[in-house]
């Protein structure tokens, strides 16, 4: 259904520095910027018909960090925060078994999701975001 | 490609899947307790601006501890439903975007079937994985 090479096609229309580690995952770098001042490395990965995102940000470390998680999860519907061994992370997958155009591929399973995912960093410890 | 409430429902009738409407137009669906799970699953299906959302809660059911932990525990081994604590109870969550082109089949199989028994599965192991 979609390959890592074809993923990686399409992050290279944004810009996006990667590269592919020795098990084929495919690694995104986001830069620091000023709405996130942490920068954050997006692992690609395909196995069999899913299409996953995890997201981990670098040497961040907000307080409070399960209540903020069920937080960001009640105000978003992707990607999924979760704290992993005291860490957090975003994660989201697809799982696409039957026909989807391109489009779909590009437009919700890549560019949307990869945004979605800074803008959750960016509004992960702010208390005036509202609920979804 | 656009969908709407009309043709979400059309393919819950050909699965077979009763499901109701409530006050706000959107669809209801109830899983039936039983030996695995004794709480009637009740899912709310939305379908508003090419989104298809699940909500979902469990009558009566009050887990043991805490709430954000297994709620995160969840979310930690499972890829979806996501589950969320709101107003002290857990529910979960799932939704699809599909405001580009896609095929029936994904939507049946993938946004429908796959979720609805995922939901199911997610209230039975939430206190056992």
């Amino acid at each position: 259904m979609f390959t890592i090479d074809q993923i990686r096609s399409y992050t290279d229309r944004f810009g996006v520095p990667s590269y592919v580690d020795d098990d084929g995952d495919l690694h995104l770098n986001f830069a620091a910027d000023n709405d996130f001042p942490h920068n954050v490395d997006v692992v690609v990965l395909i196995d069999n018909d899913r299409l996953s995102y995890i997201a981990f940000p670098s040497d961040y470390h907000p307080d409070n960090l399960e209540y903020k998680v069920n937080r960001a999860n009640m105000r978003r519907n992707f990607p999924t925060a979760v704290m992993s061994k005291g860490e957090l992370r975003m994660e989201y997958s697809f799982y696409i078994s039957e026909d989807v155009s391109e489009e779909y591929i590009y437009d919700t399973c890549v560019r949307r999701i990869l945004g979605s995912i800074w803008n959750a960093f960016v509004e992960f410890d702010r208390d005036d975001i509202e609920e979804e | 490609m656009t969908i709407d409430k009309k043709l979400i429902r059309d393919y819950f009738d050909e699965l077979r899947i009763s499901t109701r409407l409530d006050d706000d137009g959107d669809m209801v669906v109830v899983q039936a307790a039983d030996e695995d799970f004794p709480h009637d699953v009740i899912i709310f299906v939305m379908v508003n601006n090419n989104r298809l959302s699940y909500a979902a809660m469990a009558s009566g059911y009050q887990p043991q501890g805490d709430l954000y932990q297994l709620a995160n525990h969840h979310n930690c081994v499972r890829n979806l439903p996501v589950a969320v604590v709101r107003d002290g109870n857990i529910r979960m969550e799932c939704s699809f975007l599909l405001d580009e082109e896609v095929s029936k089949e994904y939507i049946v199989e993938n946004c429908i079937k796959m979720v609805l028994g995922s939901i199911w599965h997610a209230f039975v192991n939430l206190e056992k994985e």
